[in-house]
């Protein structure tokens, strides 16, 4: 089992090292650099060409590419990851101030959506073709094919300017953190409910749960211990990625919703050329999912003692 | 309402299920009637008008995307919130008069090059230290620092030796600012500006020197360090957040702090839905629509009362890459610009957003004549014209005519392309297909002229005709479009020296009307844009006829929130 941990762990740096390399070289081919034009005006300036060789000098970017990329991940390596073109301040700063309020969102909504979109698929499981059923289709339905900036604009109209309730946007008094978590969740619902209710489906058709019932066993035990924990299995490789997004964020909740996280930067960054920013960005993301998928293929095991990892634990 | 029914069910289950506490605020009504015996004086000292909110609701909200930092001279983007906090030399009333600021008074040197600058003397940084000349002859001098590499450096180019200062080919002691006593000093530009008073006073603000030494670029990130000289000082910055400005406790100008307090409320730079924001309640002015969102605001009720509608100082124009075949011809640009039916884009496709034009400089602009019949001439919609010119230039009904991209950018002027490329697909037979493009990308295809056709705007940096007429033929300029011409050069350097006066306009129309004549662009309309103030903000200072002005600096000064 460690053995199995620290080979998927230095797969991980590898796959860290291969992506590094790939965005390093992306980021520098697409037309256009960090200092080609004033951005935040109106117009477009040219900037002066001794005062854009000047700026290209100091951040290091006269140089030919790989003495850029050598640069750029020994200081990496040593947790230095460069100051944001756009903001002006170390990276690493940038990340730390913005994360909390994107996890913290991202947690709410997934304490929030997880739960009722597996309860709801469960119950739409259990009452296949019934009122229950149909209606959580319609949820599921209609919050997976309505985008959700749409959904948060709405809320906004409705919450914010016509009820008066809840604030348009902001973040740190509880009362902004309504909304979007809550848009944040009710999209998480749809596919979680959807996905649930398939695998329950097939779940509680298996023979296996015809063998508990016939044991005699309350329906509340076959449906938990035997239905839920077989059809839990496909639920896990869904929700590995499905928390590293979360807690990465969404651009849109968080443009719409004003909130200052890390959720639109990646976007920004690369619409800005914020090169530093825009590597971290990816980074950690990859780090993330990678980390995700080896936690998820230590639960299957957990779940699973058929499919139990390198061997005994 | 009813058709959010649906949704709104799903949000008041969301709601139950989240929310516990959610308080409407609520106004204390039983204080109010003690407050109206008392007169309101804000912590600036204004005695407030009668009409005047107490004082803790005295708080003006806007909105604006988070900068780098607060340096005024030091734009490596672009320092931010500076509106509320730095006093310049003079302020820009609403209408295009100058009144006393930092400056009590001022002179210009009967070569129209030398204008000296009489400081308040008695003007103090927000942290007591006294505001003088040194600090603003360091401000200008370190704003063309070469080591500073300042990307708007060249805006102060036209100062004697500017340029060259900046490119560290001249001392700093032979640039044209000169301080005279503690609290005098001179800017002297290298030919006769008129317009110079407004350049300087819409970037220039002094930097405390005493700050900048100690603590470097560093001064401009952090409040503590960076005092203003204004009315309002810097009291927090929460980043990603808002920006809150409070009254300069040492500020003894003409302008003091009427609010208590000044928010910028931090959005990001794409996707923040203002218009709700503003419905909301959560700012209260100063927010630009334009576009369907002006549609909206023009049918409704109440946010058209609190519209103020103006044409934007904007010209939106087709780009077309002159350097190469096909806009290398006259004739097909001829034939771009009598294709476009301007009054039908206006009225039908941007439901009344824009105005058309046929001249470059936006309407109600100095020296602008756009009614003038000559220039509606060159470029008016005459589609059978149009399709003449074409078959002229050797692409009868479109045949032979390359497939191009007509660029927009960051989600600008869609409709507009699409309409346009319909128009000339419709009257010319060619096709160019519309792509919206980040501006990155947009700029880098135009400087390696990879670009061929654009849908283009230019808006005013300053109010002079030369800021739209200058950079036509100007290699170094980013809408470069390869066309150069004598005439035209010389009409622009004889008329950009000279006073303002009906022969100075009569040489920029001259101009306007080759730019025209000739279709370096096919000049399309000016957008119209409504700034929304709610009700309660009251005491902005408009002009004569009820409107914003242009460049108003004065706009807030005596603003206050009423009961």
């Amino acid at each position: 089992m460690a053995r199995y941990v620290l080979g998927r762990f230095f797969g991980i740096i590898g796959v860290l090292f291969i992506v590094s390399i790939m965005i390093f070289l992306m980021i520098h081919s697409i037309p256009g650099g960090p200092f080609d034009a004033m951005p935040t005006t109106s117009e477009f300036r040219e900037i002066p060409e001794h005062i854009r060789e000047k700026l290209m000098a100091k951040y290091g970017l006269d140089k030919p590419l790989y003495v850029q990329y050598f640069r750029y991940m020994w200081a990496a390596l040593r947790g230095d990851f460069g100051i944001s073109f756009r903001y002006g301040e170390p990276v690493t700063d940038f990340i730390s101030r913005s994360w909390p309020a994107t996890a913290q969102l991202g947690l709410s909504a997934m304490a929030i959506g997880i739960p009722i979109g597996i309860g709801l698929g469960i119950l739409a499981a259990l009452r296949p073709n019934t009122w229950l059923d149909y209606l959580t289709n319609v949820v599921v339905i209609t919050t997976f094919v309505t985008p959700v900036f749409v959904i948060a604009i709405m809320s906004i109209i409705i919450f914010a300017v016509v009820l008066r309730w809840l604030p348009s946007g902001g973040w740190g008094e509880p009362n902004q953190w309504i909304l979007p978590t809550a848009v944040y969740a009710l999209g998480q619902i749809g596919g979680m409910a959807r996905f649930t209710r398939s695998s329950m489906v097939d779940a509680m058709q298996a023979e296996y749960v015809r063998t508990a019932r016939a044991k005699g066993l309350r329906e509340r035990a076959v449906v938990m211990r035997h239905a839920f924990r077989a059809a839990s299995l496909p639920l896990i490789t869904l929700l590995g990625p499905m928390v590293v997004n979360l807690l990465l964020g969404s651009f849109f909740i968080e443009a719409i919703f004003r909130i200052p996280g890390i959720g639109g930067q990646i976007t920004l960054a690369l619409y800005n050329r914020d090169y530093p920013v825009i590597m971290a960005l990816i980074l950690l993301w990859t780090f993330a999912i990678a980390i995700a998928y080896l936690v998820t293929d230590l639960l299957y095991g957990v779940v699973d003692p058929r499919i139990r990892v390198g061997g005994t634990m | 309402m009813k058709r959010f029914a649906p949704l709104f069910a799903l949000f008041a289950v969301l709601v139950m299920l989240t929310a516990a506490g959610c308080v409407a605020p609520a106004a204390p009504a039983s204080e109010m009637a003690e407050e109206e015996m008392m007169e309101v004086v804000s912590t600036g000292g204004v005695t407030l008008p009668d009409d005047a909110a107490p004082l803790d609701q005295q708080v003006f909200r806007s909105a604006g995307i988070e900068g780098k930092h607060f340096d005024t001279m030091r734009n490596e983007y672009e320092g931010f919130a500076y509106e509320a906090t730095i006093e310049q030399l003079a302020k820009m009333g609403p209408e295009g008069d100058w009144h006393p600021a930092a400056a009590d008074s001022w002179e210009l040197s009967d070569d129209g090059r030398t204008w000296t600058f009489h400081l308040r003397q008695d003007a103090k940084w927000s942290d007591g230290v006294p505001v003088t000349a040194d600090d603003w002859v360091y401000s200008f001098r370190r704003y063309l620092n070469p080591e500073m590499a300042n990307v708007y450096a060249w805006f102060l180019f036209d100062l004697e030796n500017g340029e060259a200062y900046n490119k560290g080919e001249v001392e700093v002691e032979e640039l044209g600012v000169k301080k005279i006593d503690d609290y005098t000093f001179s800017l002297t530009t290298k030919v006769p500006i008129p317009y110079y008073m407004f350049k300087i006073n819409w970037h220039a603000a002094p930097v405390p020197r005493h700050m900048v030494e100690e603590h470097g670029d560093d001064w401009a990130n952090d409040p503590a360090t960076a005092p203003s000289n204004g009315p309002y000082r810097i009291a927090e910055w929460n980043r990603g957040k808002n920006v809150i400005f409070t009254p300069n406790p040492h500020y003894t100008g003409p302008y003091p702090a009427t609010f208590e307090q000044r928010v910028q409320v931090i959005i990001p730079e794409v996707g923040a839905p203002l218009l709700q924001m503003y419905q909301a309640g959560d700012i209260d002015g100063g927010v630009g629509v334009t576009g369907d969102d002006l549609v909206q605001v023009l049918a409704d009720p109440q946010l058209s009362q609190e519209a103020y509608i103006s044409v934007m100082n904007r010209g939106v124009y087709i780009y077309m890459n002159q350097r190469t075949p096909p806009f290398d011809n006259i004739l097909v640009r001829q034939a771009f610009a009598h294709a476009v039916d301007r009054t039908s884009l206006c009225d039908s496709v941007m439901r009344g957003t824009c105005i058309p034009a046929h001249g470059f400089l936006p309407k109600d602009f100095p020296c602008e004549r756009n009614d003038d019949p000559e220039l509606i001439a060159f470029q008016n919609y005459d589609p059978e014209l149009a399709a003449d010119l074409m078959a002229q230039a050797g692409y009868p009904g479109g045949e032979g005519f390359p497939e191009l991209t007509i660029y927009t950018k960051e989600g600008e002027f869609i409709r507009e392309a699409e309409a346009i490329q319909r128009m000339l697909a419709d009257n010319l037979g060619v096709s160019l297909t519309p792509q919206n493009v980040e501006r990155a990308f947009y700029v880098d295809q135009m400087r390696n002229g990879e670009l061929k056709v654009a849908l283009n705007r230019w808006g005013a940096d300053f109010i002079d005709p030369s800021n739209f007429v200058d950079w036509w033929d100007d290699p170094a300029a980013s809408y470069f479009t390869g066309w150069t011409d004598e005439e035209y050069r010389n009409l622009i350097d004889t008329a950009r020296p000279m006073a303002m006066s009906t022969e100075r306009c009569d040489l920029y129309h001259d101009a306007l009307k080759i730019l025209a004549r000739d279709a370096i662009g096919v000049f399309v309309m000016n957008p119209v844009q409504a700034v929304l103030y709610k009700d309660y903000v009251s005491g902005l200072t408009l002009t004569d006829d009820g409107t914003l002005g242009v460049y108003n600096m004065m706009l807030l000064d005596s603003a206050y929130v009423k009961e």
